[in-house]
């Protein structure tokens, strides 16, 4: 009973009650109700622009992250080339790219004064760089970058699982090549695509760090609550903070009722498929420089963070490459307080909010499991919210609902404790599902008590899941950005926070090493967990 | 002219051959076993007369006609799956239709006059628009089996057709699988592992072991004359007894059936070392001369022998099959 009322206390307390607060509050802009700032926010052309733009972006998303994931997983599931293994490694890279880091990379390669767009202008003779990434262009080229790979993960997955005899069935009942694809693979597919669909399209939604960096003045929701924020139209913040958490969800909702419809599911039974070796010489060719330009491309970005943070401060100016590289960006970092202090902020406040969401994640798995009935949908529903919601809308809830805790230095880990519940009580509860009902029935027969079976046996089997999970959740909180900008104090500013201020200040070099010290950890958090519970991966995504 | 024929058929996948030199004709209206353990290369074979895996070498003719080459989809020939394959997004009807789109049969009336006769064929005619998940595992079997037949197929294949359905139900359908099959005069290949279904379903039945064909046969023919050891053994569990000890020269193996085996009198003596009732019959291991002998008798009231029990038999002439070593 206590495990529940905590259970309960922290979900009402900490996910319900700021977004309650939030939404409620958005129709007291003064203090008595009105509904005056919505009207307000669909009278102001540029508020009206913002939302088309986030909806626009959004799609636009979608569309080229099924154009880029889906092919290459059918390339990569279905042939084999030289290079295959490479590619296939590889293709996750974007993954371990903290956001605001992977943005940063990409206008020094692709930016008005990027290495690979001056390199194009001298080879192609052009009168001015290209691409300039900036606007709506430069999001969606991000975007599709860093999240091609929830379509590429979403449909290698639904490929595995689906059994090499539909094809053939297709094929003995007459389907031509193009027939077996259309009206049996891609149909079958489709709940794959569904899925990945939306994950793209709320990532989208909430994406931050892109349009921060390269809108070029284009207006987007998740921007404009931070602005909103920091002009002090706290009203304002509150109803757009709505709007983006009102369209988030809806697409969620009508995508999973899609979802819904088409029940059934890929049995994962039978043979996979056979990978067809490419043979003719023509499409060996393409294959190989198509998988060395798309190698090139994925790794691309890490590498620039990387020569970046030898570069010396102040000495990247007009030409075409850095011309002087040094350690001491590095040695700066670690043996000048002021500069290490963001590193020790980031693992402190990773590690706690990391620790109870373990701990508290273990507790709700435990004293959920056995519930049915609306104690168990409520809780769900709780659980899963603070992934529905873009980061923006949760640190904006949190800011204003728990305002008189504004300026403490516990505010930014709890929110990265909010924000990965649903990470680590999905992994925590897919742990579970592995863990066969009968094994607990018979350490009980073997006369184990029920807290003796837990310890001894269920414990045990649940953990290295439930430690992968929280690994999870560890590195998305170290490389936070989007919440960390509006709760963070001086006294406790990550990593993500430094790095943009080193970057307004003009220190690349800092910024970088920052960077490549992030995605250090980040690699090493992921063999860590690769080794205690093999390929790590966001439970949320298959 | 045969209708369906293999010649010299091999199939390897990298160092190991699964088939090896294939050689059968089966004739127009025949229906053809092909028996064997798990890992013998029937389902392999198979597939190489669907199409759907390309001999090493080998041809495959029908009607006289080499498609050694011509891919499944141009083969119209209907194959029913082990697990049936049924497309999980597609309705029964659809399922069944689905030959028919490809081949583009127009108009819509014409589609549903053979999905309706197929499904009629196979007694599921109210379960048109059912979702495949909804039916179970025999009815799912007979909709892939319909699914085969509406394309009005040259050849019907079919893959262990009665390996995913449980016991009671498997003796069922396999008597309305008969029905269906002859009523159609299709000719008909099928695979399986199981010799009660081969025997009662089968004209002829090839038996093949690590991928070599044994024997081909009428199932009196294989049942009864077998040719070599393996196929005597793996065909009712005959005893296969060196010559001298039915009173042969040992150039030569005594196939001796255990239900022709007499208990209880005779100028032999032995001792039951198992004793396993099963109801109808009686299953005894006897050791006699430093042998092994499995013996089935039909239980009429009698006594049941027991373990350790000496007891005479005879072994009738008329139930000795010579085979060469």
């Amino acid at each position: 009973m206590f495990i529940g009322i905590l259970v309960f206390a922290v979900l009402l307390i900490a996910v319900l009650y700021p977004n309650v607060f939030t939404f409620v509050g958005s129709f007291f802009p003064a203090g008595t109700f009105s509904l005056a700032t919505y009207v307000h926010f669909f009278e102001t052309p540029s508020a009206r622009e913002a939302l088309f733009n986030s909806l626009f972006i959004s799609t636009a998303t979608v569309i080229l992250s099924a154009a880029i994931g889906i092919p290459l997983a059918f390339l990569l599931h279905r042939y084999d080339f030289r290079g295959r293994r490479i590619l296939r490694a590889l293709a996750s890279a974007p993954v371990v790219l903290p956001p605001l880091v992977g943005v940063f990379s990409f206008v020094f390669l692709y930016g008005e004064s990027g290495i690979i767009s001056r390199s194009l202008q001298i080879a192609l003779g052009l009168d001015r760089p290209w691409p300039r990434l900036t606007g709506v262009p430069g999001i969606l080229f991000i975007h599709a970058y860093s999240m091609y790979v929830y379509f590429f993960m979403f449909t290698s997955a639904g490929l595995d699982r689906l059994d090499a005899a539909m094809e053939e069935a297709a094929e003995t009942l007459g389907a031509s090549t193009a027939g077996k694809l259309w009206r049996v693979t891609l149909p079958l597919l489709a709940p794959s695509f569904v899925g990945a669909s939306l994950v793209t399209f709320m990532s989208s939604m909430a994406s931050f760090s892109a349009p921060l960096i390269v809108s070029g003045g284009v207006r987007v929701l998740a921007l404009e609550i931070f602005n909103s924020k920091l002009n002090g139209d706290i009203p304002m913040a509150m109803v757009e903070t709505v709007i983006l958490a009102g369209s988030s969800l809806a697409v969620l909702i009508l995508l999973r009722w899609y979802e819904g419809r088409r029940k059934y599911s890929l049995t994962g039974k039978g043979v996979s498929v056979q990978r067809k070796p490419i043979r003719s010489g023509l499409a060996k060719v393409a294959a190989g420089l198509g998988g060395t330009v798309a190698v090139v491309f994925l790794i691309l970005p890490h590498l620039m963070v990387f020569v970046m943070s030898f570069v010396r401060e102040g000495t990247w100016t007009t030409q075409l490459i850095p011309p002087a590289y040094t350690t001491e960006n590095y040695i700066k970092l670690f043996s000048d307080p002021s500069f290490f202090e963001p590193i020790r902020n980031s693992l402190w406040m990773s590690v706690l909010a990391t620790g109870v969401n373990l701990a508290w994640g273990l507790m709700a798995t435990f004293w959920l499991r056995r519930r049915t009935g609306w104690v168990r949908r409520v809780a769900d529903i709780l659980i899963v919210l603070p992934w529905a919601l873009p980061g923006t809308v949760i640190a904006i809830a949190m800011v204003q609902s728990f305002s008189s805790f504004a300026g403490s230095v516990m505010l930014l880990p709890f929110l990265y404790f909010v924000r990965n519940i649903p990470i680590v009580v999905r992994a925590i509860d897919a742990s579970f599902q592995q863990v066969d009902p009968s094994i607990e029935e018979a350490a009980v027969s073997l006369g184990a008590t029920s807290a003796y079976t837990i310890r001894r046996v269920v414990l045990p089997l649940v953990m290295p899941g439930a430690i992968a999970g929280s690994l999870l959740a560890f590195i998305s909180a170290l490389g936070e950005f989007v919440s960390s900008i509006m709760v963070y104090v001086y006294s406790n500013r990550p990593i993500s926070i430094e790095i943009l201020s080193q970057l307004r200040q003009f220190n690349f070099g800092t910024a970088s090493a920052y960077g490549f010290l992030l995605i250090i950890l980040i690699a090493i958090t992921l063999l860590v967990g690769e080794r205690l519970h093999g390929p790590v991966r966001d439970p949320l995504v298959p | 002219m045969p209708h369906l024929e293999l010649l010299h058929l091999t199939k390897s996948f990298g160092q190991t051959a699964a088939v090896r030199d294939f050689n059968i004709t089966v004739e127009r209206g025949e229906i053809l076993s092909i028996l064997g353990p798990s890992g013998c290369g029937k389902t392999t074979t198979l597939r190489m007369i669907a199409g759907l895996e390309t001999p090493t070498s080998g041809k495959i003719h029908f009607d006289g006609k080499d498609i050694t080459g011509l891919p499944a989809r141009s083969r119209n020939i209907g194959l029913v799956f082990q697990n049936y394959a049924l497309f999980p997004h597609l309705d029964v009807f659809e399922n069944v239709a689905f030959g028919l789109r490809t081949r583009r049969v127009k108009p819509e009336t014409a589609v549903e006059q053979r999905v309706r006769k197929a499904l009629a064929g196979v007694r599921m005619e109210s379960y048109e628009r059912r979702a495949v998940h909804q039916l179970s595992g025999g009815q799912q079997q007979r909709i892939a089996l319909a699914r085969a037949l509406a394309i009005e197929p040259d050849l019907l294949l079919l893959d262990e057709p009665l390996s995913n359905l449980d016991p009671a139900l498997r003796e069922d359908l396999r008597d309305q699988m008969r029905a269906i099959i002859r009523e159609l005069d299709m000719t008909t290949v099928f695979v399986t592992h199981d010799q009660q279904e081969a025997l009662s379903l089968a004209d002829r039945i090839a038996i093949m072991e690590s991928g070599v064909c044994r024997q081909i046969g009428s199932p009196d023919d294989v049942y009864s004359r077998p040719t070599d050891a393996f196929v005597a053994r793996f065909l009712g569990k005959a005893n296969v007894m060196p010559g001298e000890f039915v009173g042969l020269t040992n150039a030569d193996l005594a196939v001796i059936r255990p239900e022709n085996i007499r208990l209880g009198e005779g100028s032999r003596a032995g001792t039951v070392s198992k004793t396993a009732f099963e109801g109808a019959v009686v299953n005894y291991v006897v050791e006699a001369d430093g042998q092994q002998l499995n013996v089935r008798q039909f239980h009429r009231g009698g006594p049941i022998y027991r373990v350790g029990d000496t007891v005479r038999y005879e072994i009738p002439q008329e139930g000795i099959h010579r085979i060469a070593k």
